[in-house]
């Protein structure tokens, strides 16, 4: 084994070379990313404070903070929305938790399952789920309701997706296949020895399990927990679909509610908003205190394990059954209906009668509607920009943080400027983006551009996250190397730091692409005519469109996501190709 | 050749701050290979990456060939891309995008030279590796991928080569093969080199001259034989080769001195007088038959672990006391066998350095 010296015992300690103009490129970095993520959110204290909508002279009371916080409807809606917030969580974490186990621990086969874990959320965006699923289980002519009654004679609606559970179990599938995600990675690299010594130290697998396995994972749960309460509290997009017709406030709904009155009122919003930044923020302390001991639970050693896998036997089928389950829930049974309902005048159950009504109307029609087409051209133009601008922005960032330790203050601060977008509800960030842009006179708000920096800066998290796992791979020595072969620091960067870390950085600009393809909680504050995003138009036909129409505008788009990520694909894996 | 002065470096560890270098000074004299040699932890790492520009020392001096490339009185700190230097890295730093010829290359590419292609050739062909130069260099095995690296470092002609641990990632085998290339390659080329290494025999085998260093300081700086032979503090006898270290009251005798240690009057054919530290090879501590003698006692063969060649013995008085340690040809012995012990007068030696 190679002996390190001081300066050697961590890989990132080690850079110093020619600080100076790195050091500049460092602070300037901060300063944009300073830019982009802490005017959006101060605005929002501004408008709290003040009573007076933007552009007008500023009068500044606590009026706006009482009337937003005097009302017991807003606490009763914060209520249930921690209530939903919680329950979707436990639930996604005990489902996607026993999924990540029963993948990689046990003989369950089911390792192919991951890959189309990876897949679901990115074919079927939260909108599309949500539009899948009101077709299944809608009370009035939900695909499996109607097979209910048609097949077997219910005489009223079997489920209501219109309701607290109706929200809670959407809002779980919704997540499901990112709990497994963030699960799967803990289990993979928890040392199998740990658990062996249990065993071989006489404990059962019920007592290993409880004694040993669960507690080294627990910063981890707990951890994913708290990221999961936070992303249900910001969801818009079921608090709209579903809560909305319902009649069942959560606390985001009325941050929308408060903006979309008319005359919108945005000092309400922002009050509302704020509120809602403080719970995040409380969570995301409590996050860092649950995950903060974490070294002492040092399961992830670089080492490839070979992990010994729990038998399952006669269990076999069911867990595989269980897999097929949970797939066809989250994407096979909302695409199937998507698909049935676009190619149907009106929604009902299959049945020879409705073959013989299959008809391609509805495309035409979807293409016909409004902005359809022009929504689809805006995000695909806005999901490649943002990823571009996500992925330069996040490269660097990644590549100063792992080798500027010399200006540690600086990378910390950079570090949690860049991370901070992971916790801030993408609608609070578009409240106060639209704000901001009401006061700032450039021409920004109602342009593409407001929509750009929104996904820019909500998706910079993942962008540096992806282009850090690609340099993190990459031994400093190689950048050494080429230093003391002669060449500067351009050359350093293009010609070795570039070609190696490529591969990821081309995954970051797809994923931010995707990711900024279908967001619609920041868009929806921020569209205007002319600038519609394929999410929020979504949003839109349900409000005022044809459940069947709306079923064959979504099946093209996903289509035409298909055939762009399989070309991307391609394209990424050649470039990721070597040698 | 590389002049370092009064080079001194802190590192911040966890709380406090940690002095990895203090005050090192030396000379590596033109076409010489010199050796930073310790335990991991030392700084001598440190040193190597300050010459080479890529740490800053907080102060010190330091030249490559008669140019200062750092010095922080005079404000100068030259990046690495302009020291004039090859380096050999622990890992190798092979780049894995390109291929054996492409690595080679790329330092006369960048620094803009001429007749690339013979000069990348003349280099493989010197670590013989002429044969694989449109290989892709990550699919080479561990060995030639040192060979590669090697070839990088020098093919620019650099002022001073440096080499960090090049050899701690090799199996045994390759390591000992290695190291005696690497010798025949500076014995040819007679670069001055910097080489750091927490290996005994790789710096015994492969140097002009050896620093031992510990806690970022240089205990001894002598020629491998000296040090070997008559080193001066009990560091340096104790990390090359595990010699035994005994403490005694010194007479002078006519043909030397008389020490009285735990072990008994021991005779040294060296001269010394009051408190003194000795020391003993453990080979040459002799295990012979009865009958006295000049430095002859009976030890208790306390553990035993087969070396191959050699048997590794350690022994203690029959009364207790201190270990000596025993390198001898000899069979397996049973537990507690009584041994009688012979350490002769020339091979006591006299440890002069004084130590902290």
């Amino acid at each position: 084994m190679a002996t390190h010296d001081l300066a050697l015992r961590s890989p990132r300690a080690r850079w110093s070379l020619d600080v100076a103009p790195q050091t500049w490129l460092l602070v300037a970095v901060v300063a944009v990313v300073g830019l982009l993520i802490v005017p959006p959110l101060a605005i929002l204290v501004y408008g709290s404070v003040t009573d007076t909508p933007p552009g007008v002279a500023p009068h500044f009371t606590l009026d706006t903070l009482h009337y937003a916080y005097a009302r017991p409807r807003i606490w009763a809606a914060l209520a249930r929305s921690a209530l939903y917030a919680a329950a979707t969580a436990t639930l996604v974490l005990v489902i996607g938790g026993f999924l990540a186990w029963l993948i990689e621990r046990t003989d369950s086969r089911m390792r192919a399952f991951a890959d189309l874990f990876t897949l679901a959320p990115i074919l079927m965006p939260s909108v599309l789920l949500i539009s899948g699923w009101i077709l299944l289980i809608g009370p009035k002519s939900g695909m499996i309701n109607l097979v209910a009654r048609d097949w077997f004679g219910a005489a009223g609606p079997v489920f209501d997706i219109y309701s607290f559970a109706g929200m809670v179990w959407v809002g779980m599938l919704q997540e499901l296949p990112l709990a497994f995600l963030w699960l799967w990675p803990a289990f993979r690299a928890m040392n199998p020895d740990l658990e062996e010594a249990a065993r071989v130290a006489g404990a059962g697998f019920l007592t290993t399990m409880r004694r040993v396995t669960l507690p080294v994972l627990r910063p981890t749960i707990i951890g994913a927990w708290i990221i999961f309460f936070i992303y249900s509290l910001g969801a818009l997009s079921v608090p709209l679909l579903l809560g909305l017709p319902a009649k069942i406030f959560l606390y985001a709904t009325e941050i929308y509610l408060a903006y979309r009155r008319v005359p919108s009122d945005l000092n309400v919003a922002s009050a509302y908003s704020l509120m809602f930044l403080l719970v995040t923020i409380f969570s995301i302390w409590v996050y860092r205190r649950a995950t903060a001991d974490a070294a002492r639970f040092v399961t992830v050693t670089g080492k490839a394990y070979r992990p010994r896998l729990v038998q399952l036997g006669r269990w076999q089928f069911a867990a595989t059954t269980f897999g097929i389950a949970v797939l066809l829930l989250v994407a096979g049974l909302p695409l199937f209906v998507l698909v049935w309902n676009a190619f149907l005048p009106y929604p009902q159950a299959p049945s020879f009668a409705s073959i013989a009504l299959l008809t391609t109307k509805n495309f035409a029609a979807a293409l016909d509607y409004g902005p359809a087409k022009r929504a689809i051209v805006n995000s695909l133009m806005l999901g490649a920009g943002a990823g571009i601008v996500a992925t330069v922005l996040g490269a660097l960032i990644a590549w100063l943080s792992l080798r500027m330790q010399s200006a540690r203050a600086w990378v910390a601060l950079l570090d949690q400027l860049a991370t901070a977008p992971l916790a801030i509800p993408g609608m609070i960030f578009g409240v106060g983006l639209a704000w901001l842009f009401l006061l700032v006179p450039a021409p920004i708000y109602g342009t593409r551009w407001i929509l750009l920096i929104a996904y820019v800066a909500l998706h910079l998290p993942f962008a540096v996250r992806i282009c850090m796992s690609g340099l993190a791979q990459l031994h400093p020595e190689l950048e050494e190397a080429a230093a003391v072969a002669g060449a500067g620091w351009t050359t350093r960067i293009v010609r070795i730091v570039l070609r190696l870390a490529a591969p990821s950085f081309v995954a970051a600009l797809l994923y931010v692409a995707l990711r900024a393809f279908r967001e619609y909680s920041a868009s929806i504050f921020l569209t205007a005519p002319g600038t519609e995003v394929f999410a929020v138009l979504v949003l839109d036909m349900w409000e005022g469109g044809n459940s069947n129409i709306l079923s064959a505008y979504v099946t093209m788009v996903i289509a035409l996501m298909s055939v762009l990520m399989v070309v991307f694909g391609r394209l990424g894996r050649r470039l990721g190709i070597h040698g | 050749m590389i002049r370092v002065r009064a080079l001194s470096k802190q590192f911040d560890a966890g709380s406090e701050r940690v002095r990895a270098l203090d005050e090192i000074g030396f000379d590596v004299e033109s076409h010489t290979f010199f050796t930073l040699l310790g335990p991991s932890g030392c700084g001598k790492s440190t040193i190597l990456r300050c010459v080479a520009g890529l740490e800053t020392p907080d102060a010190g001096d330091i030249d490559i060939g008669g140019e200062a490339v750092f010095s922080s009185t005079r404000g100068i700190n030259l990046p690495p891309n302009r020291r004039r230097i090859g380096m050999v890295f622990q890992s190798y730093a092979i780049w894995p995008h390109m291929t054996v010829y492409q690595n080679v290359a790329f330092p006369l590419e960048v620094q803009g030279r001429s007749d690339i292609r013979a000069r990348t050739m003349a280099a493989l062909d010197l670590v013989e590796l002429g044969a694989v130069a449109d290989r892709y260099a990550s699919r080479l095995s561990g060995g030639q991928q040192q060979r590669v690296a090697f070839a990088r470092a020098i093919v620019a002609e650099p002022e001073v080569l440096l080499l960090d641990e090049p050899l701690s990632n090799l199996d045994a085998a390759l390591r000992d093969q290695m190291c005696s290339e690497l010798r025949k390659l500076h014995e040819r080329l007679r670069l001055t080199t910097l080489f750091v290494t927490h290996d005994q025999a790789e710096a015994l085998s492969l140097s002009d001259r050896i620093a031992v260093m510990r806690d970022g300081r240089f205990i001894e700086v002598a020629t491998p034989e000296a040090l070997w032979h008559t080193p001066r503090t009990v560091f340096a006898a104790q990390f090359l080769g595990g010699a035994n270290v005994l403490t005694g009251e010194a007479r002078p005798e006519p043909d030397g001195a008389s020490v009285l240690t735990p072990f008994g009057v021991l005779r040294t054919t060296r001269v010394a007088q009051g408190q003194v530290s000795l020391f003993v090879r453990p080979e040459h501590v002799a295990l012979v038959g009865p009958g006295d003698g000049v430095n002859r006692f009976d030890c208790v063969v306390v553990s035993q672990r087969f070396q191959g060649d050699l048997r590794d013995l350690e022994l203690r008085l029959p009364n207790g006391g201190p270990a000596l340690r025993c390198k001898a040809r000899v069979g397996a012995l049973p537990a507690n066998h009584t041994a009688r012990v012979e350490i002769r007068p020339e091979h006591i030696e006299i440890l002069t350095g004084d130590e902290r």
